[in-house]
């Protein structure tokens, strides 16, 4: 095994592991593969965590597959505070220099990894979708702009560590070898000007409202193929299972009163969206609906007729009645 | 309560869909698509404005941009704020994050020196185009403010100048509320407000206003911390992904089907939150 | 020499309105139009933002510009709602007068709350014996001691119903070779007798309130008499010469400039035989219509609001861009139509709507006939030989 060392940053969600953690270990894995041809030897996989964990967490971290394992705990990192987190990140950064540092672009990571960059004078790339080495060596960090429009490589030629924050669930978790971790306690040395800067107070876990759907990041959308008034309800059931989400209708839809909601029709004469998912169900793909679906990012149609217009604009076609896939849907997303 | 608020003008994200890549020079093509004020930084304007209300003081806008930034500052100014810094130099261009944050950081600096010190500096979380939400956590650390990024409420109470804000953070499953002291650089998200229009009388007004315009010399940085030698990231190549609509058909029975389209969805980086918890 | 740019000011001027607009007036226009709704709660946040008071000095509460900047808020609106842009140029119709007649006093009175939005005001001048027969309405102003008592009824009154103030015109009396004179009154809401009547169903324009506006012994005091007795035919035919023609120029363009934006819209998206209706020269042709269409409208419209700013007399000028730009705005939007197809006529899309308002603008401020009257009086004294 080389000197070189991957820190991975595993986010501490009031004493358990984000799952973000495993989905960059994997990658992190991957890069060590390609990694190894390079130099003859892989680079050490290191997860670091701040704070104390339960015994459970802790564990899961030293069998997840890395190598080292560093516990950062002091009585002052019990309690979530940027200053004080990224200053003691950065204290056993300066001790352990490492070649890479990876964090989830969370908002914890996206705060974080920023401050550590000034802190050790080095690059951050935001928001990466893909990683990887190229031929020469040279760590390329893909990261999107202009919404994602265009995709930029990021190195980090000169300086050390490659901070690079990533998208969840941009990569997928792979189960690694079970192998014991080392786990090293650092203590940071932290004083008083750190310390009361920022206090967190409290905590307020949301109850959300429905989001407009010119904001949603899903959309799940209904059309004149939902059939009936009772049927429409499943496509509130399935935008509970996601993040910013929101239910859109069509014109035929509102007209039926299906939904009496007409700030949720998406089209011409209505809203123009640009979610990362929109899930359109017994939609036919009338023109002024389908110009305001044009920007999403991902759109997957359910129709029952396998010529409707909708699947010429669609990046998953299914073909069927909307009603018994969505339930389906819904069944399986139940086991979540 | 002096403000400063950073401002980045940037090409409309409505219409960044016909940005493209030029196949030969691989360069970025966005001609036709109009520069604007980044959509978070017109709510840090909005932000300092009720803060002003409430607390008096006034409002230095900074933006790093080419001498056409003057334009953006202008429209800002015409909001309300009372003086802009256009911080602009050839030698400045090709900045990454860090070295845009020692710029800026240069800059308020040297306004401070010529007048009074800032208690708060607020930007736009993050900007439509790069979006990498750097800057207010990289000023923060130079300037050695406290900082946070991702507000989504100031609150400010009690009369004279406040020593700390009490501000609400965004993160994955709710808010997170801090007492962050002065002096303090926020990052604020569009959640935060919905900034006023501006208003014909403001536009007569702007023209009138201090405006500053920095260049290299002005600002007499460290050469090794600014442009493109500064910035320890380099853009490599830049593409397009492959955003061609497939209409991939899924069959099988409404199970088979519904498993695969979990298994799409999760590949596309959306998250399925388990027990359908997320909206009431 | 001639130049055909606006300064930076009217360019900033014009997107902060066109952000406003966007937001508050285009998501709305269609509804509206559909429910003849004039939106009265949007006049503070318009006064906020400077549209109501754009022309008006600012010791009186405007914003102290001048009529290209007035013309230029109403093309934005008229983008979107040709409706509400001929009820805020009403507005700007007695406020116009007002400035143009009124004393120091009243002015101090009225213009800061029509300049906020806080009151809506309108301009009573057409009567049912017909709008270009302006010397021969009907009303009667009658000396009442100190004061006066008005009556009569007004017809097509933009405004009329949610009008605070209205600035109506009356017969006070004949002057020697027996000809009516004129004199402007100045009529609050809560004035007994005076109030509005039947309001009109359009086809176009709606969005705007038009109908009668009665006045039955309605006894003003004398400080409500605006300008010299007897002198106001020549403050209202002003204010609709200049600020009303040159509103409903302003009106045409900004529906010409709505038929183009739809137009180009619907033919890069509109797909047929596999690509584009825009790579189809018939449609081509349509769209270099209309934009031609459009640049000369605007060329009429503004050179005349420059004229009147630079305190030119802009009548003539301001009756070819009235002609012109409406005959071309029913043009452009039955190009639209065209271009569209059956969608143009669905109210999915706004153009069928922007026809409406288009035929709908013939009559508002004179015909196209008025106009070549007027036009043709100047023409045969100006090129004499």
């Amino acid at each position: 095994m080389s000197n070189r060392k991957i820190f991975i940053y595993a986010e501490n969600d009031c004493g358990a592991i984000e799952n973000s953690y495993f989905e960059l270990l994997s990658k992190a894995a991957a890069l060590n593969v390609k990694l190894t041809e390079l130099e003859g030897a892989p680079a050490q996989l290191c997860a670091v965590t701040v704070g104390e964990l339960g015994e459970d967490s802790l564990n899961s971290l030293v069998e997840s597959g890395t190598d080292v394992v560093y516990s950062i705990t002091d009585e002052s990192l019990t309690v979530y505070n940027p200053a004080v987190y990224s200053e003691a990140v950065a204290q056993l950064c300066k001790l352990e220099e490492p070649y890479i540092f990876l964090f989830a672009s969370t908002a914890m990571g996206t705060e974080l990894a920023p401050s550590l960059g000034v802190k050790l004078h080095t690059g951050v790339s935001a928001h990466c979708v893909d990683l990887r080495f190229d031929d020469s060596g040279a760590f390329i960090q893909d990261v999107p702009a202009f919404g994602g429009k265009v995709i930029g490589e990021i190195l980090t030629p000169d300086t050390l560590p490659q901070i690079a924050t990533v998208k969840p669930g941009i990569f997928q978790c792979e189960c690694l070898a079970a192998k014991s971790a080392e786990v090293k306690k650092f203590s940071p040395s932290l004083d008083s000007t750190v310390l009361d800067g920022i206090v967190l107070k409290d905590v307020h876990v949301k109850d959300r409202d429905s989001l407009p759907v010119e904001q949603a990041e899903t959309i799940i959308c209904g059309g004149f193929g939902m059939g009936c008034d009772e049927n429409w309800e499943v496509l509130d059931r399935i935008a509970n299972y996601f993040e910013n989400s929101a239910v859109g209708c069509t014109r035929p839809a509102l007209d039926e009163d299906w939904t009496d909601d007409d700030g949720t029709m998406i089209g011409t004469s209505g809203k123009t969206v640009r979610p990362k998912l929109y899930i359109g169900a017994g939609i036919s793909g009338a023109m002024h609906h389908v110009c305001g679906i044009s920007d999403a990012e991902f759109i997957v149609s359910i129709n029952k007729d396998e010529n409707a217009d909708i699947f010429n604009v669609s990046d998953i076609k299914i073909v069927g009645d909307a009603v018994k896939i969505l339930t389906a849907f819904e069944e399986r997303l139940v086991q979540e | 309560m002096n403000i400063g608020v950073l401002v980045k003008p940037v090409p409309d994200p409505e219409q960044y869909n016909s940005i493209t890549i030029d196949p030969e020079t691989k360069r970025l093509n966005r001609s036709g698509v109009p520069t604007i004020v980044n959509p978070s930084d017109k709510c840090a304007v909005e932000a300092a404005l009720k803060l002003k209300e409430k607390f008096g003081g006034k409002i230095v806008i900074f933006t790093m941009a080419p001498p056409d930034g003057r334009e953006k500052l202008m429209e800002v100014l015409a909001m309300g704020a009372d003086e802009a810094v256009l911080v602009s130099d050839r030698e400045f261009g090709g900045a990454d994050t860090l070295a845009t944050s020692y710029t800026l950081v240069k800059a308020v600096e040297k306004k401070s020196a010529e007048s009074e010190s800032f208690d708060l500096i607020l930007s736009g979380n993050e900007s439509a185009d790069g979006a990498t939400g750097h800057v207010p956590a990289q000023v923060g650390e130079m300037l050695g403010f406290n900082h946070l990024s991702a507000i989504v409420q100031i609150v400010a109470e009690g009369e004279g100048r406040p020593d700390s804000l009490t501000v609400f953070q965004k993160i994955e499953n709710g808010k997170n509320e801090f007492e962050i002291k002065l002096p303090a650089v926020i990052g604020v998200t569009r959640d935060i407000n919905k900034p006023r229009y501006t208003s014909a009388m403001g536009v007569i007004k702007a023209k009138k206003k201090p405006f500053d315009t920095y260049d290299c010399e002005a600002l007499s940085p460290d050469k090794s911390r600014i442009g493109i030698e500064g910035s320890p990231t380099k853009a490599g190549a830049i593409f397009t992904p492959d955003t061609g609509r497939k209409s991939e058909e899924l069959s099988g029975s409404p199970e088979e089907i519904a498993e695969e389209l979990v298994k799409r969805i999760k590949a596309i980086g959306v998250t399925i939150n388990s027990g359908g918890g997320c909206r009431e | 020499m001639v130049d055909f740019t606006f300064t930076e000011d009217q360019e900033m001027l014009r997107a902060a309105f066109r952000e406003f607009i966007e937001a508050e007036i285009a998501p709305h226009a269609a509804k509206w139009d559909a429910d003849d709704y004039c939106p009265v709660e949007l006049w503070p946040k318009m006064g906020e933002v400077g549209m109501l008071g754009i022309f008006v000095p600012e010791e009186l509460g405007g914003a102290g510009l001048g009529h290209i900047e007035r013309v230029m808020v109403i093309e934005e609106i008229a983008r979107h709602s040709a409706g509400l842009a001929i009820a805020v140029f009403t507005h700007h119709l007695c406020m116009g007068a007002i400035l143009d007649g009124a004393s120091e006093d009243q002015k101090k009175k009225y213009m800061p709350s029509l300049c906020d939005g806080s009151k809506i005001c309108g301009l009573a001048v057409t009567e049912p014996g017909g709008g270009s027969d302006y010397m021969g309405q009907k009303t009667t102003g009658v000396k009442d001691g100190e004061g006066w008592i008005v009556n009569g009824r007004k017809c097509f009154i933009t405004n009329g119903g949610p009008a605070d103030i209205t600035v109506c015109t009356a017969v006070t009396g004949q002057d020697d070779r027996g000809r009516n004179q004129l004199s402007c009154f100045i009529f609050e809401k809560e004035d007994e007798g005076f109030g509005p009547g039947r309001k009109e169903h359009k086809m176009g324009l709606r969005g705007s309130w038009t109908g009668d506006v009665i006045m039955d012994e309605v006894r003003l005091s004398a400080d409500r008499l605006m300008g010299a007795e007897g002198k106001g035919a020549g403050v209202g035919m002003k204010a609709i010469g200049e600020i009303g023609r040159a509103s409903m120029s302003a009106i045409a363009c900004g529906i010409i400039r709505g038929c183009i934006e739809e137009s180009v819209k619907f033919a890069n998206e509109r797909v047929l035989y596999g690509k584009p209706i825009s790579k189809i020269q018939a449609i081509q042709f349509h769209i270099a219509e209309m934009r031609m269409w459009y640049e000369a409208s605007r060329l009429l419209t503004y050179r005349a609001a420059s004229l009147k700013d630079k305190g030119q007399p802009a009548i003539t000028e301001f009756a070819m861009a009235k002609g012109f730009s409406v005959d071309m705005s029913v043009k452009a939007s039955q190009n639209a139509i065209e271009l569209m197809g059956g969608y143009g006529v669905m109210n999915e899309y706004p153009v069928e709507r922007f026809h409406r308002d288009a035929l709908a603008s013939i009559s508002s401020g004179g015909t196209t006939e008025i106009q070549k009257l007027i036009i043709a009086g100047d023409t045969l004294r100006a090129f004499t030989a």
